[in-house]
């Protein structure tokens, strides 16, 4: 078994990409590529990141995607050169308004106002389910949460030191990208980067069943010719074909029923609430 | 003076009156030159210290009192030591007498580190064992076992001390080892083993892999399969002693028959970390849902099933760390999806 000594990816929010204004190493050498410090200390030169294609733009040479995530984009491209060429014709298989996941390494250009512009070029590309996109939703936003929560506590301590951060019970990376941070970024907006990156992930996940409910009462609509209304199976095959994910489904159509909107006519069939 | 609790933060001018609880040599090798340095534990009435001495009076044994001058204390693998430089000074005091408080950290078993040897760990010990060995010729029973905190498991080994199966125990002063690259904890004569209460707190054992740095086990993490291995799939194994085999069958055993099982390694990421992770037989059979016939099965399609099931997918593995070529690794004992119920959970506790 062989195992590859790689770089771990880190799980950031694009917001926090967006905001970095900081790196270490070269920025010149093409061959080495410098590290990125964000506004929360991580010392970054991969990511992963899940998110929903905005725009498209596939040819030959370059290919293009923007990707949203809940508090902003990240802009990912690939060339035909070299060893990208592979990820640029998976690339070009999604269309805008797909949800994938993507690794890759970020790329620094400094912009005509000085300030950084990041692209990444993908290393991986998947497509990804709710679970997926949840999933990273909520460990990026834990990840970014306790990042911060380091970084005030140095900010408190007089002279903070990795030790001391250590002690108060974060791991030694926590430590030290807590520091990073305290010293590379002096006025960073932490509550509201968290504030706002908490309500949109919650507004993804809420959305989500608010699109879920409009597709089960127009899935009740088109079925329900009797008094009977609609079996629960039905609901279920029509929006799964629809690709919504059962558990989805079953919350959407609690919520439903929390409404008003829907009301169960006999044991598992739904009717509309007229 | 300055007592020993109250030494906290790194300085250089470090004077304390203090009795050896453990000395012992070493040998380094600095700038190509071997030399002998000394290390142990000073203690005094309100705790003990770890020490390392770059030079050391060779009258001085354990259980002396010193009075150490001009000595520094710094931070070595996060903790803090006094260091004996060649501008300390070491005096022995004949007739000093001095009770050491000895004081164990209560640690939780997934922080167990062997820079931080003697602690006290709290938990339910289970799979107890014991046999007889001897001991620089004398008969001692050996008790082994493991011991779990809720937050991650690990073996002990105890010479003479019998361990009690089921127990829900506090071992103070138990030693931090590393084993076959894996940790475990030893109980020996200055250990105390005390019957301990239920905890009032519940501690989970889902961590970050950032957070975990010694190879404990029953330990989960929850992450995304980013790579699955090529030779995931479909392998030989020799039935004699359970190694892989390729066409020629097993080095040590030709004449053993081959069976053939499921395996498969990956490199899981949590977005703070990497662990690479293995598993093999039911637990990936049942993982994958696969009940057919290996024998008649095409090798090909298995490892796109194990690729398919895996990669991308959020999952919880369950299993023993170890140190394996300077890097950490997984045996993975049970996995599963995570559900959407888990993911919101985590986003409330995050709260
Ligand atoms: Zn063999």
């Amino acid at each position: 078994m062989e195992f590859s000594k790689r770089e771990p990816s880190r799980w950031i929010f694009s917001r926090e990409l967006r905001d970095s204004t900081q790196t270490e190493g070269s920025e010149t050498d093409e061959r080495m590529r410098p590290y990125i410090v964000t506004p929360l200390g991580t010392r970054l030169k991969r990511i992963f990141f899940c998110g929903t294609i905005t725009t498209s733009s596939i040819e030959e040479n370059s290919s293009r995607l923007v990707i949203a995530d809940p508090v902003g984009s990240f802009y990912v491209s690939a060339s035909s050169a070299g060893f990208n060429e592979p990820v640029r014709d998976e690339m070009s298989k999604f269309n805008t308004g797909d949800r994938i996941a993507v690794m890759g390494k970020v790329s620094i250009f400094k912009a005509e106002t000085g300030n950084f512009l990041f692209t990444i070029n993908p290393e991986r590309i998947w497509s990804a389910d709710d679970a997926l996109r949840n999933f990273w939703n909520a460990r990026t936003l834990i990840i970014a949460r306790r990042r911060v929560l380091a970084i005030k506590e140095a900010q408190k301590l007089e002279k903070p030191s990795e030790m001391m951060l250590i002690r108060l019970g974060y791991s030694p990376e926590e430590a030290h990208f807590a520091l990073l941070a305290v010293n590379r970024y002096k006025d960073y907006d932490y509550s509201r980067f968290i504030e706002s990156a908490t309500t949109s992930v919650r507004k993804d996940q809420s959305d989500e069943i608010n699109r879920a409910k409009k597709s089960i009462l127009e899935i009740i609509d088109r079925h329900s010719d009797d008094q009977k209304g609609v079996s629960y199976e039905t609901i279920l095959g029509d929006a799964a074909a629809e690709g919504i994910d059962k558990k989805i489904i079953d919350d959407s159509l609690n919520a439903l029923g929390n409404d008003g909107e829907v009301y169960e006519v006999s044991l598992k069939r739904f009717k509309r609430v007229s | 003076m300055v007592k020993i609790a109250d030494i906290r933060e790194p300085s250089t001018s470090v004077n304390i009156l203090a009795k050896i609880v453990s000395l012992r040599e070493a040998k380094s090798s600095r700038n190509g030159s071997e030399s002998i340095y000394h290390y142990g534990i000073l203690g005094d009435e309100t705790g003990t210290i770890q020490f390392t001495a770059w030079s050391f009076p060779s009258s001085v044994r354990e259980g002396d009192i010193v009075e150490l001058r001009n000595c520094s204390a710094r931070i070595y693998n996060d903790r803090i030591r006094i260091t004996v430089g060649s501008g300390s000074e070491v005096v022995l005091m004949p007739e000093g007498k001095m009770e050491v408080k000895r004081t164990y950290e209560e640690r939780a078993i997934k922080d167990l580190k062997t820079s931080d040897p003697y602690v006290t760990v709290t938990g339910v010990i289970t799979g107890v064992s014991s046999r007889e060995t001897e001991i620089k010729g004398e008969k001692v029973t050996l008790y082994s076992g493991f011991i779990d905190d809720g937050t991650a498991r690990v073996r002990i080994s105890s010479f003479g001390v019998p361990l009690k199966e089921g127990l829900r125990a506090s071992l103070r002063g138990a030693r931090v080892t590393e084993f076959n690259g894996r940790l475990s904890l030893t109980v020996g004569r200055q250990t105390e083993i005390l019957e301990a209460s239920e905890p009032e707190i519940q501690m989970s054992r889902n961590h970050l892999i950032w957070e975990v740095t010694s190879p404990v086990g029953n330990v989960s993490f929850s992450g995304i399969p980013v790579f699955v291995g090529e030779r995931s799939g479909i392998v030989t194994k020799c039935s004699e002693c359970g190694r892989f085999t390729d066409a020629e069958g097993c080095r040590d055993h030709p004449d053993a028959e081959k069976v053939m099982d499921l395996s498969c390694y990956f490199t899981l990421e949590d977005g703070t970390g990497s662990m690479s992770c293995y598993l093999e037989g039911d637990t990936l059979k049942e993982f994958l849902g696969f009940s057919g016939d290996l024998n008649s099965a095409d090798p090909v399609e298995i490892h796109q099933l194990v690729v398919k099931s895996l990669e991308c997918i959020p999952v919880r593995v369950t299993g023993d760390l170890s140190i394996r070529n300077e890097s950490m690794r997984m045996r993975v004992h049970s996995i599963g999806k995570i559900t959407d119920m888990e993911i919101s959970q985590e986003l409330l506790e995050g709260d």
